[in-house]
């Protein structure tokens, strides 16, 4: 689920692949907007290929580890 | 007995049906394609059913004979009678497991050996065609089991502490294994989720994402085009990688990590004649084993080099290798030719260095597949019943498989196990152990494969998943389409009709409230009321108790069904020639009626092919079509069903029947004169007559005519004989459609009230004392200028008290026909006749011989029903 | 909120099976008995989290119902699982490649199926 505020996107449960076009338009409309995961457990992969076309700033990471690990593999690499 | 196992069952009948029935069709029709993938699809889901049970037996022959049928459909193998004959006969089999479950929970011991000598025998008839079986599972061993050589960017991406921690790892003796999942583009539309897979991927210890191109503009993005890759390290094996993907294997290239494949220099690349100098001293002491000296060196160079530049990197490694693994010369050469590389020699051993590692052909899914079969194979050998002859050998050459198998896989320390548990099944003679070994060793190959870890799943969801999605503001309820059908165990049906016909009663106490109130309580407007209430409540009883009579109408094709086959069957023993034809199959009567009707009908079918329709050449002489024709047709006609077996045999030749029943003294010589041609063809109704000039195993089974009619006597049925000699026969049966509701007379006899059913009654007449002549003690009188013989019914139930006559001093009787004789039944009254449920005796009351069964009273009584039949008799 | 699941099969034994493992389990069970009346059911408004359906079935296959169940409104992203036999690696593959997530090897067990399921459907 995801709450649009007006810099942040609060990602909390599930944020399932149908929500991955509301968070890129989001996303397209606030270029600086940050995205709250703490309560993120999961976001399918079209959101996670979103998060990394747009890299948007991560306010906080995922407390789900496993998650967390990898969206930071993602989102973190150099390259 | 679980709902789940009743319902197989129930199910499992109607397809034991349709099979036998399609098959038969498959013989008149033996390319029709649709027939054949109907048929697989029957044996297919029957099979499936049987496989959430534990009737190995059944499961294992009904495999078979969907893998008869699958080569059948692929063209593999011609349908041809023998095939179906072995089918048929399988199915047969099945159905006799089938009732056998139902009787007893499980199906005799016994059945096992039949059930392997048909499987083996599917099973020849499949491979009779066939001779294409899987290879020796060790001869490609040593192909299968070569890795790919990583292709991972995203490694070399990876910080070099990350890596350098992965390579102690690795030089601990740990087994990593590396994975890529690349995704294909349109894999959310399949219900894909790669990152959930990878999430829930066991053991994780290093993963990296990537986009296979460039991003594009934020703008221009598609969100639902996967163009991520994917990659990870585990500490699981390949076998348990590939189960995890198992969907998407496609997708996955996996390797076993090797240390060069983490020792990616990384830094700024500077050349140096200190590099050239050092390399060539490396080159001389790795040769020379000289260890010591080689990291000696190579840490003096290290000094002397900025630790951002490359050549600092690869001696780092260098240095580790030489700590970790002193032995392992081969990764201490590739570092060393590394450096080479950048100091600007040209090395041929650079190019050939991957190929010192064990190469090979990439890891092949359809391989995996193969290994997978393989693995199945030897479970279901292991499974094979016992037969102590073959054992030893089969238990030996599953071993050699399991060995070559567990070899390709790369898991040899599992060897020592397989040969522990092979030697204690030869030892014990048993597979028992080696299945266990299988089950244990290689879990995630199990006989029901699932996933091999569930990884760390995420919480559970507080908040309702997304609900944007269109409805069409209609109901579920609203559109379903296809017919509604429910089936119910029998006995909640009984019961529902229990039930409504104590309603049908229990309503009958109101007039009785009425009146009460009105002359007891003076209560007039109240009874009123009641009466008007119980207008209603009768009307709604009477439409409940006819929804329920349709309920319980059965289709005649019921008994039919089994007709095509019988006749099949039995003409083809007796080399007759006999066509079919069914009519009026939708024809419906109640439940029990038509079960009534099995039994009988069959007999008749029976005896018209064995004595009524002729051979080939006996028709042919008598100048008929060689094929015979065998009619059956339901007709309804008001409330009744009429069914009709008509064959164009030899018919019923009367004198011929006159003859025999003169032999065996069925009648008396002159009323046989007086016989008309008809009353001597119904002589074959009568006890102990059989026509058949020989007693065939077909119909001369002790059973005649006489049987069929007192069979469908019992459900109040009649049964009629015309017949032409030369011409054919004709049967006419006529039954009731329901029988649920008995219209009975209520009489009195020593102070009781009993029921008879008015079907039995003739008439019902007052025989006045005087009227009564004794003949040989039989008390007699004289009804309709016939003298009729009288039969207290005190008597009868074996109640000491005389008959009371009434006031005038004549006795009430009921005159009921016994076969074709009038026979009278004294009792003390008459009373009302009323429509009632009759209750067959339950329980030690059904013993009891005279009664029909009882019915429950508007005022509560219970209503004891007689049958006059039985008490005669 | 409980899932839901739509449970297509044309044998009512593999229906009641699945159906009782899959209520026990929690979840919110749809049936229907072939591909016509999925469709149907889908068409009327069920939204299920996952779709379990047979492959041999009469009207319309299971094949066919995954190919109808895709081109539908709401359910192109919705987890599809084939009920297959051992022998039918042709059938998954035909299935995979016109939609399907995965499959499900006939007999299925409480345990396996919960499992599967909770590899396919995030937040099972």
């Amino acid at each position: 689920m995801m709450e649009l505020r007006k810099t942040t996107a609060v990602i909390t449960d599930l944020l399932t692949v149908e929500e991955a076009e509301t968070l890129l338009e989001w996303l397209q409309k606030h270029p600086r907007g940050k995205l709250d995961l703490a309560g993120c457990t999961h976001l399918h992969t079209a959101n996670l290929q979103v998060l990394m076309a747009a890299r948007p700033q991560i306010s906080a990471w995922p407390e789900n580890e496993t998650l967390a690990a990898w969206l930071r593999a993602a989102l973190c690499s150099q390259e | 007995m679980t709902p789940l196992l009743q319902q197989f069952l129930s199910e499992a009948r109607d397809f034991l049906q349709s099979i036998g029935e399609k098959l038969l069709q498959l013989e008149d029709r033996p390319g029709d394609a649709e027939l054949i993938t109907e048929l697989f699809r029957l044996v297919h889901t029957l099979k499936g059913n049987s496989g959430l049970f534990d009737f190995p037996e059944l499961s294992g022959v009904l495999h078979a004979a969907e893998d008869l049928m699958d080569a059948v459909r692929d063209g593999r193998i011609a349908f041809a009678r023998g095939l179906a004959d072995q089918l048929l006969e399988t199915m047969d089999f099945v159905a006799i497991l089938i009732e056998e479950i139902e009787s007893n929970g499980v199906y005799a011991t016994a059945r096992r050996q039949e059930a392997q000598r048909l499987t083996q025998s599917l099973r020849n008839a499949v491979s009779r065609e066939e001779t294409a079986e899987p290879e020796p599972p060790a001869a490609d061993a040593a192909e299968t089991a070569a890795p790919t050589e990583p292709r991972s960017r995203a490694l070399a991406g990876t910080p070099e502490p990350e890596r350098m921690a992965l390579y102690r790892r690795l030089a601990a003796g740990e087994r990593l294994t590396w994975a890529a999942y690349r995704p294909e583009e349109e894999c959310f539309f399949k219900g894909e989720d790669p990152l959930y897979q990878l999430i829930q991927a066991p053991d994780c210890c290093w993963r990296a994402v990537s986009a296979r191109e460039a991003w594009p503009a934020i703008a221009e993005l598609d969100a639902y085009r996967c163009i991520l890759d994917f990659e990870l390290i585990t500490t699981r094996g390949e076998a348990e990688l590939l189960e995890h993907f198992r969907y998407t294997q496609d997708q996955l290239e996996l390797a076993a990590l090797r240390p060069w494949d983490l020792m990616e220099p990384v830094g700024e690349r500077v050349e140096g004649p200190a590099l050239a100098d050092f390399v060539q001293a490396a080159r001389e002491r790795l040769a020379a084993g000289d260890r010591e000296g080689l990291e000696c060196a190579a840490r003096t160079l290290l000094e002397l080099t900025a630790s951002d530049q490359r050549v600092a990197s690869i001696l780092r490694w260098l240095l580790l290798a030489l700590e970790l693994e002193p032995a392992s010369v081969e990764t201490h050469a590739r570092l060393i030719e590394t450096l080479a590389a950048d100091a600007g020699e040209t090395l041929a051993s650079h190019a050939a260095a991957p190929e010192t590692g064990a190469a090979g052909p990439p890891e092949d899914p359809d391989r995996v597949a193969v290994q997978r079969e393989l693995w199945e194979v030897q479970r279901e050998i292991l499974a094979l019943p016992d037969a102590p002859d073959w054992l030893p050998g089969r238990l030996r050459a599953v071993t050699a498989s399991l060995a070559g198998l567990v070899t390709s896989l790369g898991r040899e320390e599992l060897l020592p196990g397989l040969d522990a548990a092979s030697e204690q099944a030869l030892a014990s003679a048993d597979a028992a152990p080696l299945h266990h070994w299988m089950e244990t060793a290689w879990p995630e190959w199990g006989p029901a494969p699932g996933l091999t870890s569930g990884g760390p799943a995420p919480t559970a969801l507080t908040t309702p998943p997304s609900d944007d999605e269109p409805k069409f503001g209609r109901r579920a309820e609203d559109a379903l389409p296809g017919p509604r059908i429910l089936k119910v165990d029998q006995g909640k049906v009984d019961r529902l009709m229990g039930l409504i016909g104590e309603m049908v009663v229990a309503k009958n106490a109101l007039p009785y409230l009425a009146a009460r109130a009105e002359t007891q309580f003076g209560a007039r407007e109240m009874s009123r009321e009641i009466k008007a209430q119980y207008a209603v409540i009768n009307r709604i009883a009477e439409d409940m108790q006819d929804a329920i009579m349709q309920v319980r109408m059965t289709p005649i094709s019921f008994v039919f069904q089994r007709f095509p086959r019988l006749v099949r069957d039995l003409t083809r023993k007796m080399g007759k020639e006999v066509k079919l034809v069914m009519e009026g199959e939708d024809t419906e009567a109640d439940k029990h009626i038509i079960e009534c009707l099995t039994d009988p009908m069959i007999h008749i079918v029976r005896n018209s092919l064995d004595h009524g329709l002729e051979t080939p050449e006996e028709r042919r002489g008598a100048g008929k079509p060689p094929t015979g024709k065998l009619t059956i047709r339901a007709v309804q006609e008001s409330d009744r069903v009429r069914i009709e077996i008509a064959d164009d045999g030899r018919g019923i030749d009367p004198e011929h029947i006159r003859r025999k029943a003169r032999e065996r003294g069925l009648i008396d010589e002159s009323r046989l004169e007086r016989l008309s041609d008809q009353e001597a063809i119904d002589l074959v109704f009568a006890a102990g007559f059989s026509t058949a000039e020989q007693v065939t195993d077909l119909s001369g089974r002790g059973v005649g005519m006489d049987v069929v009619r007192s069979a469908i006597a019992k459900v109040k049925g009649t049964i009629d004989l015309k017949s032409q000699p030369g011409v054919g026969t004709r049967l006419r049966l006529s039954l009731p459609l329901s029988m649920a509701v008995t219209n009975v007379m209520i009489i009195r006899s020593h102070g009781q009230q009993f029921g008879v059913p008015m079907d039995d009654v003739i008439e019902t007449v007052r025989v006045d004392s005087a009227a009564i002549r004794t003949i040989k003690r039989h008390r007699t009188a004289v009804l309709r200028s016939r003298i009729v013989p009288l039969v207290p019914l005190n008597e009868l139930l074996g109640l000491p008290d005389p008959p009371r006559p009434n006031g005038d001093g004549a006795y009430a009787t009921l005159v009921v026909r016994i076969g074709k004789e009038p026979i009278g039944i004294m009792v003390d009254d008459f009373r009302e006749t009323v429509d009632i449920i009759l209750k067959p005796m339950a329980g030690i009351l059904d013993g009891i011989k005279g009664y029909a069964g009882s019915a429950l009273m508007g005022d509560g009584s219970v209503l004891l029903v007689l049958d006059p039949k039985d008490l005669l008799s | 909120m409980s899932k839901t699941i739509l449970v297509v099969d044309d044998s009512a034994t593999m229906v009641m099976s699945l159906k009782a493992s899959l209520e026990m389990a929690g979840f919110k069970v749809e049936t229907a008995n072939d591909g016509v009346q999925a469709v149907g059911k889908l068409k009327s408004g069920v939204k299920p989290d996952l779709i379990i359906t047979d492959i041999n079935m009469p009207n319309m296959g299971g094949i066919d119902f995954i190919r109808a169940a895709r081109g539908l409104p709401g359910l192109r992203f919705t987890p599809i699982l084939a009920l297959t036999t051992e022998s039918q690696q042709a059938k998954r593959d035909e299935a995979k490649k016109l939609g399907a997530t995965g499959w499900l090897v006939k007999p299925v067990g409480g345990a396996d199926l919960l499992k599967v399921i909770k590899q396919v459907l995030p937040g099972a």
